[in-house]
C-alpha cells in the first residue's frame, strides 16, 4: 500500500518526513477504536485530550481534538467504555501520534447511562431544559412535519389517532432511522429540512427502547437540533419511564406518540371551541346592538305620535276659537230681523250720525239699499 | 323653529282677536274689522297645521319600510 510513496533514501527534514507520515496516515482513512477512557482533560482553548485503553490495560492510545469538533464530546467522563470514529495524525511540535477524533459514543449500560447523566447536567446547566423557553403549542394546528420510523408502531399510532378525530391536520411525514448508526444523522437531517418549511408543528417520536435503543435520542445533536428549532417541537418517545434528553429539551414532552397525538388535537378541539364562543359573544354583541336600534326607532316612533297629536290638539284648539268667532260675528243679528246701517263702508251705531242729506246704506238679512237722509 | 313661531304667534293673535267680543261693549266696526281678521288668520293656521299633519304623514310612509313594527 506503501508503493506509491517513492520513500528513497534520501535526507529528510523533521518536518518533511512527518509530512509524509500524515500523508499516510490520510490515505488509511477513518478508523473505530473501542476502549476505556482512562483519563479525560480539556486544555484551556478547549482542546481535549483522552487516553483510551483496552480493558486489559496493556494497550493505550492518546485521543485529541478541539472539542467542539467531536461530537458526543459533551456526555463523556472517565470510565466510560467508548467507540471513537476518527483518523491518524502525527502532532509536528511534539512528534506524538495522535488520534484525532471526529466522534465518541459510549457502549454498554453503564457507559450509556453515564453519558446521559452526564449530558443531562451540561445542558441544563446551559439552560436547553430551562421552563421559560418553553414554547406554547400554536393556536391552531394545521401543518406538522412527522419525523419518525418508516412503518414504526409510533408513525400508526399517531396518524390513528388524529385519524379517528377526523383531524384536518396535513402531516408531511419525515421517515428516519429511529435507532443504530445513522439515526442521529438522518433526525437532525429531517430537523434542518423541517424548519425551512412552513409547519406549526415538528413532531419527533418513537416507540420505547433500551438506552442503547434510544441512544440518539439522548444525543448532544438532537438535543441541539430542537433546541435551535424555530418551530415548536413536540416529542413523545415510547413509554412514561422513558425520559430521553430529546423530552428534556422538546417544548412538550408527551409521554407516548399517542399522547402527543391526543396533544395536538385537543389544542385544535379548544381553539375551535374558543372560535365559538367567540361567535357567540360576537352574535350576542349584534342582538344588544339591535335591540338598541330598535329602542331608538320606536323613540322614533313616539316623536312622531307626540307631533301628530300636538298638530291635532292645535287643529282642534283652531276650530274651537273659530267656532267662537262665527258664534261672535256682528253680522249675525241681521237673521233676527235686525239692520245696519253704514255710511261710506263705516257702521253707524247713533242717531246723531244720521245728519240731513247723508247717503247710507241699510243692510238687513237678504240685501242691502241706498238711501239718502231727508231731515 | 321661525315658522312655528310664526304660527304660535298667530294663534296667540287669533286668541286675543276673540277676547275682544267678550266684553259688554262691541264697536260694530271694530268688531266687524277683527272677525274678518280672524277668520283670515283662523284659515291661513289651518292651511299651515294641515300642510304639517301631511308633511308627517309623507316622512313616516317614505321611512316605513325601514322602520321596524
Amino acid at each position: 500500500m506503501f508503493l506509491h510513496y517513492n520513500i528513497k533514501m534520501e535526507v529528510l527534514s523533521i518536518a518533511e518526513f512527518i509530512k509524509v507520515l500524515n500523508g499516510i496516515f490520510s490515505e488509511l482513512g477513518m478508523f473505530a477504536l473501542k476502549g476505556e477512557v482512562s483519563q479525560l482533560k480539556y486544555s484551556k482553548n478547549n482542546a481535549v485530550f483522552i487516553d483510551l485503553k483496552d480493558k486489559t490495560g496493556n494497550a493505550l492510545i492518546r485521543i485529541s481534538n478541539f472539542a467542539p469538533r467531536v461530537s458526543g464530546i459533551t456526555a463523556i467522563s472517565e470510565g466510560m467504555e467508548v467507540i471513537v470514529e476518527g483518523y491518524l495524525e502525527i502532532y509536528a511540535p511534539t512528534g506524538s501520534l495522535n488520534f484525532k477524533a471526529l466522534k465518541i459514543k459510549p457502549i454498554g449500560e453503564g457507559s450509556l447511562k453515564q453519558a446521559y447523566e452526564n449530558l443531562k447536567l451540561a445542558l441544563e446547566s446551559e439552560g436547553l431544559f430551562a421552563p421559560d423557553r418553553k414554547r406554547e403549542l400554536p393556536l391552531l394546528i394545521q401543518r406538522i412535519a412527522l419525523i419518525t420510523g418508516k412503518n414504526s408502531a409510533a408513525y400508526s399510532d399517531f396518524t390513528k389517532i388524529l385519524q379517528e378525530n377526523a383531524s384536518a391536520i396535513q402531516i408531511d411525514f419525515y421517515p428516519v432511522l429511529v435507532q443504530g448508526s445513522m439515526s442521529e444523522e438522518e433526525i437532525t437531517a429531517a430537523f434542518e429540512h423541517a424548519v425551512s418549511q412552513d409547519f406549526d408543528l415538528i413532531v419527533l417520536i418513537r416507540g420505547g427502547g433500551s438506552l442503547e435503543d434510544l441512544a440518539a435520542f439522548n444525543s448532544e445533536k438532537i438535543a441541539r437540533a430542537i433546541f435551535k428549532s424555530r418551530i415548536p417541537v413536540v416529542v413523545g418517545v415510547g413509554h412514561e419511564i422513558d425520559t430521553t434528553i430529546a423530552d428534556l429539551v422538546a417544548d412538550l414532552r408527551a409521554s407516548t406518540p399517542s399522547q402527543a397525538a391526543y396533544y395536538i388535537h385537543s389544542q385544535n378541539q379548544s381553539y375551535i371551541s374558543n372560535l365559538d364562543a367567540q361567535v357567540e359573544l360576537i352574535h350576542e354583541r349584534l342582538n344588544e346592538e339591535f335591540a338598541k336600534i330598535v329602542e331608538i326607532l320606536q323613540i322614533t316612533n313616539n316623536i312622531e305620535n307626540i307631533l301628530m297629536t300636538k298638530v291635532d290638539k292645535l287643529i282642534s284648539k283652531t276650530d274651537n276659537i273659530f267656532n267662537l268667532l262665527t258664534a261672535y260675528n256682528p253680522l249675525n243679528v241681521l237673521a233676527r230681523g235686525y239692520a245696519l246701517i253704514s255710511s261710506n263702508s263705516h257702521y253707524i251705531s247713533s242717531i246723531k250720525e244720521l245728519t240731513k242729506g247723508k247717503a247710507i246704506s241699510i243692510k238687513l238679512k237678504d240685501g242691502t239699499k241706498s238711501n239718502i237722509i231727508i231731515n | 323653529m321661525a315658522k312655528k313661531d310664526l304660527l304660535n304667534s298667530k294663534l296667540e293673535k287669533l286668541t286675543e282677536l276673540v277676547k275682544y267680543f267678550e266684553q259688554s261693549e262691541i264697536d260694530l266696526n271694530t268688531g266687524i274689522k277683527y272677525y274678518e281678521e280672524g277668520v283670515k288668520l283662523a284659515s291661513e293656521i289651518k292651511t299651515e297645521l294641515s300642510s304639517l299633519e301631511l308633511r308627517i304623514k309623507e316622512i313616516k310612509l317614505k321611512y316605513q319600510d325601514n322602520v321596524p313594527s
